[in-house]
């Protein structure tokens, strides 16, 4: 069965030749995109080093196949069959990759036990992954306290007391590039359980700008002005 | 009233079976499967739905459990072959087993991130990491060639709103040291910040958070640190009324403590009366007027310490021949 490629797919792939246009009197097709999921860009300037990092752009497209056709007779209509192909395809390009020396991960939860479950699957993740691990701490928790009235009228020395507890887990992670971090962080966070939130400290490391380098009254005579 | 054999269909939809038969039955869009209604009594009330034998009694032990629960889904008793219980106890026993139990249903559990499930997931994600760069191994190489540390934080919440508007704030951290400047432009960019320099790490941090979005927040950071840099190498006519008073550190030439102590050495070889200034030219060369003036110096730029005091002891007991 050959697959036809039809107008709406078409302008995935540039460079193709248009095919020629295929009409039926009923024709239905549908393409569904996935929208391809772009890293952000690089600030600052190029990265040397001995083994050249690159970023990695993943597109994942697919093609939903049109139905198949007799040309032959248009009245009756055969049982379409569907072919669902996936292509995935990781570009790699030469854009430099972030790098960030700390990747702070801070877990809030009502729970304790939640987020020691939680802790075990990051931790697990980070080591398959291939990152290095720095502190796992547990940092003190919160404790906000209401005292309210009992009653709905008067009673005012009767009250009751209500308490929410945060507790905190954090989780440190060094030399983390940016490739890496955002798959990490996004597996992390699509596995969060429910009420428990995430905070998320990245300290990215640049060069020097160009035009920090030297300062641009070099080329220009000094003048004896007065500042304005 | 008759007796039907045992049959299992399939029914979708609305059942509209007459009130003589399956009472049970009416208005319910389920799979039912009916089995046989031969009661010898002729029971209507006793046609109850059997319930199969529960998952658990047929898995086996080597089974691939991230197909039971390939993602996050609540507890199922009958799918967990685990002899769980939780919830407070009942007088004289222990806590409710699992069957229908709401407090495992409520907590969030994580049996689709079995260390299985976690590294069949990391095996499809390796692919789109990339290596961090062996050269980059210790924290000083790392500043060495990345100077500028920028720190932004991201929030991942549940509520009303997914926003955070804290996430806008970004800290650009860069160390004074690395950056090109001679004594003049340092002592201006210090004198800029303000207290955004701190002095024991020299490092000098820029905050923003005027701006609503973090990437406009991070392009002012840098434009006011290429505002700074360049402001600070710029020599204003206004600088050269710079008074002692503006002056960062403590510097021995014309001070008082230089012209004191060349007043009492010249007062001391008041017997050869020549020429007052290279009589002082000559006494500033000595090495016992130098090491006073290192030790003044040093007490007045770094404070009263045992060391500085000992010091300026020496250097005064030398200059003036104790």
């Amino acid at each position: 069965m050959r697959p036809v490629h039809t107008k709406a797919t078409q302008w995935r792939r540039s460079g193709d030749s248009s095919p020629s246009a295929v009409s039926f009197s009923q024709q239905r097709h549908h393409v569904t995109r996935v929208p391809s999921h772009l890293p952000e860009g690089s600030h600052g300037g190029l990265l040397h080093s001995p083994k050249n990092t690159r970023l990695k752009q993943i597109e994942l497209f697919k093609h939903v196949l049109t139905f198949k056709f007799t040309a032959y007779s248009v009245k009756h209509f055969e049982i379409p069959c569907v072919r669902i192909v996936l292509y995935k395809c990781i570009t790699v390009t030469e854009e430099p990759d972030i790098l960030f020396q700390k990747v702070s991960v801070l877990v809030k939860g009502h729970d304790k036990s939640v987020l020691d479950s939680f802790e075990f699957f990051a931790t697990m993740a980070a080591k398959e992954l291939g990152l290095s691990l720095g502190k796992i701490f547990e940092p003190p928790k919160d404790i906000e306290r209401l005292t309210l009235l009992k009653s709905v009228h008067i009673f005012k020395k009767h009250r009751v007391q209500y308490e929410m507890r945060t507790h905190y887990r954090c989780i440190e992670l060094n030399h983390v590039t940016g490739c890496t971090g955002q798959v990490y962080l996004e597996y992390i966070q699509r596995n969060l359980p429910e009420g428990v939130a995430m905070e998320v400290t990245k300290t990215a490391m640049e060069k020097i700008p160009d035009h920090i380098l030297e300062p641009m009254w070099k080329d220009q005579p000094t003048e004896d002005k007065p500042g304005q | 009233m008759a007796s039907y054999s045992t049959k299992a269909f399939l029914i979708l939809g609305r059942i509209n079976i007459s009130r003589s038969r399956l009472q049970n039955a009416t208005n319910r869009a389920t799979y039912v499967s009916v089995l046989s209604m031969n009661s010898p009594t002729g029971n209507r009330a006793s046609c109850r739905y059997q319930v199969g034998v529960p998952r658990t009694e047929k898995m086996p032990v080597d089974q691939d459990w991230t197909a039971v629960y390939p993602s996050a889904a609540p507890f199922r008793p009958n799918a967990v072959p685990l002899p769980v219980r939780m919830g407070y106890p009942i007088k004289g026993g222990v806590a409710p087993d699992k069957k229908a139990n709401l407090e495992l249903i409520k907590i969030p559990n994580f049996l689709h991130l079995t260390p299985a499930a976690i590294k069949k997931h990391c095996e499809a994600l390796k692919p789109f990491c990339t290596e961090w760069p062996l050269a980059l191994d210790t924290d000083a190489k790392c500043d060495e060639h990345f100077p500028i540390k920028v720190q932004t934080t991201h929030f991942v919440s549940a509520g009303p709103s997914l926003r955070n508007p804290s996430a806008r704030i970004v800290h650009l951290k860069v160390k004074l040291s690395s950056l090109n400047l001679d004594d003049h432009a340092r002592k201006k960019m210090i004198k800029l910040v303000g207290s955004r320099y701190c002095k024991k790490t020299d490092i000098l941090t820029i905050t923003t958070d005027s701006c609503p979005l973090r990437k406009q927040n991070y392009d002012y950071a840098m434009y006011l640190l290429t505002v700074l840099y360049h402001e600070s190498w710029k020599i204003e006519g206004w600088e050269a009324e710079k008074t002692v008073a503006d002056m960062e550190e403590y510097s021995w030439e014309n001070s008082p403590s230089q012209r004191n102590l060349l007043d009492t050495l010249t007062r001391m070889k008041v017997v050869e009366e020549e020429g007052g200034e290279e009589v002082r030219q000559q006494l500033l060369g000595q090495a016992e007027v130098q090491e006073y003036k290192d030790s003044v110096t040093r007490l007045k730029n770094e404070g009263e310490n045992e060391d500085t005091l000992l010091q300026y002891k020496e250097a005064v007991k030398k200059v003036l021949k104790l």
